[in-house]
């Protein structure tokens, strides 16, 4: 399925040139394949306690750690996959950075699912429990892509905004994006767990070790 | 009929739980004050800039015909979700033996949605539309933006085995409404390659008129429809 949003979006952007092809194009890569996980951990989460795979998982040998790492890596995988077709007719500044950034906004939009994913009952609550998250993840660095939001070091702080100057290849205050894309990885990552180690309790029963 | 209101009313209590209602009432208003208000300005901003007379202005009616397509998108689109989830906790497929049968949780479900999605549309382009189209070009548009709801749905319910394949087409089907914007994009008949698409002959109609093309966009989606339903039904068989 992805392949033909693949090639949906390969076509678009081969109807585009000059910036406006690098704008659309940036803008394509952070929206979607990086934002996959947002979009597909409420589904995967509900499917698996629907199946009962989660009551499984809870009282195997599996962390929750293990558990949310497994998730980050498949989707970042893909993510990274579709990422870097994509980029590949827009072209790539630094390819390390476009790398990093991918993947680090594969895990941040993962881990935000994962947040969401694990309190919802429904696929209609998850849209609707996604929602601020969305907002404050894709305006503030679709606005920076646009050259709406300054140059200050500031808005590198919204991990989002980091991620999309990593992705134009800007290296300009590059350690502030680079650390500020790691902390907010890591600050998610123990978010998650704490809200994977509570559902794990409430499906599989007693402490988490 | 009663049975059905009762299913489609079930449904409305449960996305009501999930806030989903109220983001339905509310997604085609902030979209529509959007566009309202938003798209003259940045027209003004753009004249300015390229010291144009007009840039958007002449292209207004492609913002209405978005407008019409929301709601039915959405609307329906959500009444898919919540038939996939019941698809796959495995309780549509005993719907065959209540009264209202599998016809009438499928109307339950995505027809009744998709018909308060054409008022939706009405309503939304009469208090925020940009052109001035006439009443019965925004009855058809609604309304076949509203019957493109379905096949929306009846998509992600009727080809994903699971949920998450329901996303992901989900995802896919939304661009079956690009087929609108195919014949205002390409004038050769290249076009007709997007004549696959219902949505291909309703923006064929808006932009030419012509009957034919309602005619051709009735016989596109009931090949659509016949062939979703096949699936759908091969799908929940017990």
């Amino acid at each position: 399925m992805y392949l033909f949003l693949m090639i949906l979006y390969l076509g678009i952007l081969s109807l585009l040139s000059g910036s406006g092809k690098e704008i659309v194009g940036h803008i394509m890569v952070y929206s979607d394949p990086a934002a996959m996980g947002m979009f597909f951990m409420g589904a995967i989460v509900l499917l698996e306690k629907s199946q009962r795979v989660l009551n499984s998982i809870a009282v195997s040998p599996v962390s929750p750690m293990e558990y949310i790492g497994g998730k980050m890596c498949s989707i970042g995988i893909i993510s990274l996959l579709v990422g870097m077709v994509l980029l590949i007719p827009v072209g790539m500044e630094h390819i390390v950075l476009a790398v990093w950034s991918i993947v680090s906004a594969s895990f941040v939009f993962t881990l935000c699912g994962i947040i969401v994913g694990t309190k919802i009952h429904s696929l209609t609550g998850y849209i609707v429990g996604t929602l601020p998250f969305e907002i404050a993840g894709f305006l503030p660095p679709i606005a920076k892509r646009l050259g709406w939001a300054g140059d200050s070091a500031w808005i590198l702080l919204h991990p989002g905004c980091a991620q999309m100057q990593l992705l134009e290849g800007n290296t300009q205050y590059l350690a502030v994006s680079l650390i500020s894309t790691v902390a907010w990885v890591i600050i998610l990552l123990f978010a998650a767990k704490h809200c994977v180690t509570k559902m794990f309790q409430s499906v599989g029963g007693g402490n988490e070790s | 009929m009663r049975k059905i209101w009762m299913m489609f009313a079930q449904m409305i209590k449960q996305i009501g739980r999930d806030y989903m209602l109220l983001m339905l009432c509310i997604a085609p208003v902030l979209a529509g004050l959007v566009f309202r208000f938003g798209v003259p300005v940045l027209e003004h901003f753009l004249c300015d800039y390229f010291s144009a007379n007009e840039i958007l202005a002449p292209y207004y009616y492609i913002f209405d015909w978005l407008l019409a397509v929301l709601p039915g998108l959405l609307f329906a689109f959500v009444g898919g979700l919540v038939a996939l989830g019941e698809i796959d906790d495995k309780i549509a497929g005993y719907m065959e033996v209540t009264p209202a049968g599998n016809t009438g949780y499928l109307i339950s479900r995505i027809g009744i949605p998709s018909l308060f999605s054409m008022v939706a549309g009405v309503a939304v382009i009469a208090v925020f539309g940009l052109s001035s189209m006439k009443w019965t070009d925004i009855l058809v548009l609604c309304a076949g933006s509203s019957l493109t709801g379905t096949i929306t749905a009846l998509l992600v319910i009727a080809i994903s085995t699971n949920k998450v394949e329901g996303m992901a087409i989900g995802k896919l089907a939304g661009f079956l409404s690009i087929g609108m914007f195919v014949p205002v994009v390409f004038a050769s008949p290249i076009q007709y390659v997007a004549g696959v698409l219902p949505t291909f002959w309703m923006g064929k109609y808006m932009l030419e008129g012509h009957a034919g093309n309602l005619l051709a966009f009735a016989a596109v989606y009931l090949i659509w429809l016949v062939f979703l339903m096949k699936k759908y039904r091969k799908k929940i068989c017990l």
